[in-house]
């Protein structure tokens, strides 16, 4: 083959993998001339058409988009291109090959391309060029208007006519571009002559229509217009005009098809660019409005003497219909109310700064909970009738001289109540309706004596109905064990260890309900005397490790001068703790997902690790094996790990669904 | 978990685990051991100097290293344990079953058998 010939191969070959990142390769006559590496298995298919002369149109196979494309020119070698992309690449490449093949044809027929290069073959070069622009100036240029104007200046370079055109319609408005700058005229009438054509339309078919509508269009000699859609829509029209009648070819036509093609697909991309920047936008100010409700949080809670308060609050997308206030009472006692207004996002949020003014504006004129309940009812009726939704809420007040609270609950989930004496648990149901649906409502009080040591969690609906992955929520169970193996630690140790089961608990599942926990607990004398650490684990090998690092970490706090805490202490008491939560694992949820709470507690003279899960039973009393002789048994050394470590190491079952492993070192 | 091995000579192998080897690592170093295993009458030396934990799983599978080694007549040595896996192997009353060295030459010396 001719030097250039190959040269020419070489460059194309170079181009389409430049613009395409894909692959490309030139058979002449069943012989490869260049290209695919010659392990380069072809799809089936693809082999095939090769062996039949057969043409491939955009076959996509394991990710790639082949085609198989046959020179147009009758000639004694068949010339064949064969060339992939990667799958999402456009239909229309198809175009590109075909002239750049009928060219190469032309100039291999010829022999002669060193001096005269055809018409068709420089063409098929601009053309080439053309489509490599188009892929730059995409990424280039933003704006859709600037855009259009690049693309009609490309195609004027190369085709050389008298005018090129691309006409968008905009809400019925049509914007018009022109490479002469000269107004189209008639750009209704021809967009409406195009609305079903299925290529590109020349001049021969329009004509009469012209003719009839008297257009100035019939002034020139020959025009081609193609339409552009999206999603099967007509969006606009493109096309060519030019004075000379019978002046568009085959080739013209063809490249008229690819463009509009491409301007289509860059309409597309341009119309999710906007969407995403909308998108952004709102981001931003949902990110503000996140600021703004986050702020109505107060800074501090209410002190009350005795009580430890700690609060969470997490809504499920930027903002949420869950919300906690406090204020004080006419009397001066403390009083809050966490509310969950139905819905959540924007609607929500902006309906629970009306509850919080409306509770902020009422607490210091009453004293009972159930009176300013029934205010706020009342206050926000219209409001909740008018969003069709309504409200569930708690108003509490601390009554200290009695060691008490007070309460009202329209329609919110029970709260929860722990019995530090009896080591139980007990729900505090509601004393009316939600707010919302009746404006004169009349909300109960009620009183709950407090003991040291108990503690009240009022949370919203979506703690209890977290859901793991398959669907099952965290439950009232689930919160009760949490609360049942965390209760000694401080009300803020015992919010993390909440929001860590539920995330545990949830798995990844993402949170499809805003998340409220409120938790007061009566301080016990015990405090001053114990550091207490809850932790939540789930139940796989590698959070072991947590615990194992939480323990080995307590080197560094001092208790007091009873309680030495020293590395080779801790690494003893982090061994056996995490043997038994290893055995833990591997017997009490079998191959299931489950969740261990437990907590550290270091008081005078020794170090304890209470762990609970909600796993089946142990079987049998443990026994600790043992072995005599040279032949060591290759397992069970977990269980004469912990027992040789630890002063204590007892199991027990409690009730009929948690398993509790107290371990204690006596310093 | 990062293991090295080194194998000053040929029927002696050095295997050096690094940080913890508890129940999420031991089955990796079980695995090692058996994989090197490739001839009779090898000594394997676990040198636990660079080891700052170890659990039942862990020595598990130093147990489960030595059977392999012995169905083909060779053994397995203990160098270096820290305080904590000294504690361990005493509790477990696996420093009887292996010869444990206080330095990785008195190992490779195969030394007096020293109870730590």
């Amino acid at each position: 083959m001719d030097g250039e010939l190959s040269e020419i191969l070489a460059e194309i070959q170079k181009t389409w993998t430049g613009m395409t990142d894909g692959g490309f390769a030139c058979f002449i006559s069943n012989r490869q001339v260049i290209g695919f590496a010659q392990q380069t298995k072809l799809p089936k298919k693809v082999q095939n058409a090769l062996d039949h002369d057969l043409e491939i149109d955009a076959y996509i196979y394991r990710g790639r988009k082949w085609w198989v494309v046959q020179s147009s020119m009758q000639e004694s070698d068949r010339l064949r291109f064969v060339a992939w992309t990667k799958a999402d690449e456009p239909k229309s490449y198809r175009h590109l090959l075909q002239t750049w093949l009928d060219g190469f044809a032309f100039g291999f027929r010829e022999q002669n391309l060193g001096q005269n290069l055809t018409e068709a073959l420089v063409g098929a070069w601009d053309r080439l060029s053309f489509f490599y622009e188009f892929t730059h100036i995409v990424s280039r240029v933003t704006d859709l208007s600037e855009l259009m104007i690049e693309i009609i200046t490309l195609l004027e370079n190369i085709i050389f006519v008298d005018d090129v055109f691309i006409v968008l319609r905009d809400d019925g408005a049509l914007i018009k571009f022109t490479a002469s700058k000269q107004d189209l005229p008639d750009a209704e009438l021809l967009l409406s002559l195009v609305e079903n054509s299925a290529g590109p339309v020349s001049m021969r078919e329009l004509k009469d229509d012209f003719v009839q509508a008297a257009s100035p269009l019939n002034d020139y000699g020959d025009l081609l217009v193609a339409r552009l859609t999206l999603d099967g829509q007509t969006k606009g029209m493109m096309g060519f005009l030019d004075t000379l009648s019978g002046r568009f070819t085959a080739n013209d036509i063809q490249l008229l098809a690819s463009a509009a093609d491409r301007v289509c697909s860059i309409i597309e991309s341009m119309r999710s660019r906007l969407i995403w920047e909308e998108r952004q936008r709102i981001e931003r100010e949902l990110e503000v409005a996140a600021r703004i409700q986050a702020s109505l949080l107060p800074d501090e809670f209410p002190e009350i003497s005795g009580v430890d308060v700690a609060i969470h609050l997490q809504p499920a997308q930027h903002v949420g219909g869950d919300m906690y206030a406090s204020s004080k009472t006419q009397d001066g006692d403390p009083i809050m109310i966490l509310a969950d207004v139905a819905g959540k996002g924007v609607p929500a949020a902006i309906l629970t700064s009306i509850v919080h003014g409306t509770f902020r504006g009422h607490a210091p004129f009453c004293n009972k909970p159930a009176d300013l309940m029934k205010k706020i009812g009342h206050y926000i009726y219209q409001d909740l009738e008018k969003a069709d939704t309504f409200v569930t809420a708690v108003v509490m007040r601390c009554l200290q001289q009695q060691n008490a609270f007070e309460y009202a609950s329209a329609g919110h989930v029970d709260a929860l109540l722990w019995r530090y004496e009896t080591q139980e648990v007990e729900f505090l149901p509601g004393t009316g309706i939600p707010l919302g649906i009746e404006p004169e409502y009349p909300y109960e009080n009620r009183v709950i004596t407090l003991h040291p040591g108990d503690l009240v969690l009022v949370y919203s609906d979506g703690v209890t109905e977290a859901e793991d992955p398959e669907g099952k929520v965290l439950g009232l169970q689930g919160l009760s064990d949490i609360i049942y193996a965390t209760h000694p630690a401080c009300a803020a140790d015992q919010i993390d260890a909440l929001r860590l089961a539920l995330e545990i608990h949830r798995q990844g599942n993402p949170a499809r309900d805003d998340v409220a926990l409120l938790l007061f607990r009566c301080e016990h004398e015990m405090d001053a005397k114990r550091t207490v650490i809850p932790f939540v684990i789930a139940s796989d090998f590698q959070a072991v490790r947590s615990v194992v690092d939480l323990i080995r970490d307590l080197e560094d706090l001092v208790v007091d001068e009873r309680t030495p805490l020293n590395k080779q202490l801790l690494d003893d008491f982090a061994l056996a703790t995490s043997e038994i939560l290893t055995n833990q694992i591997r017997h009490a949820f079998g191959e299931g997902m489950g969740r261990i709470q437990g907590c550290v507690v270091i008081e005078a003279g020794r170090l304890i690790t209470d762990l609970y899960d909600h796993g089946v039973p142990i079987p049998k009393p443990l026994q600790v094996r043992t072995f005599n002789g040279p032949e060591p048994p290759e397992r069970g050394y977990g269980l004469m790990l912990a027992e040789g470590l630890l002063d204590t190491c007892e199991y027990h079952r409690i009730g009929d669904s948690r398993n509790h492993w107290r371990l204690i070192k006596n310093l | 978990m990062k293991i090295e091995i080194e194998r000053p000579q040929d029927s002696k192998i050095v295997v050096i685990p690094f940080g913890r080897v508890d129940v999420q690592t031991a089955p990796t170093l079980k695995e090692k051991l058996r994989e090197l295993v490739d001839a009779d009458g090898l000594t394997i030396i676990v040198d636990l100097q660079e080891v700052d934990f170890i659990d039942s799983s862990g020595l598990s599978a130093l147990v489960s290293g030595l059977k392999t080694l012995r169905e083909r007549g060779g053994t397995l040595h203990i160098s270096q344990p820290q305080p904590q896996a000294r504690t361990a192997l005493r509790l477990t009353l696996l420093d009887r079953v292996f010869s444990i060295f206080p330095t990785l030459d008195q190992a490779l010396d195969e030394g007096e058998l020293q109870n730590t």
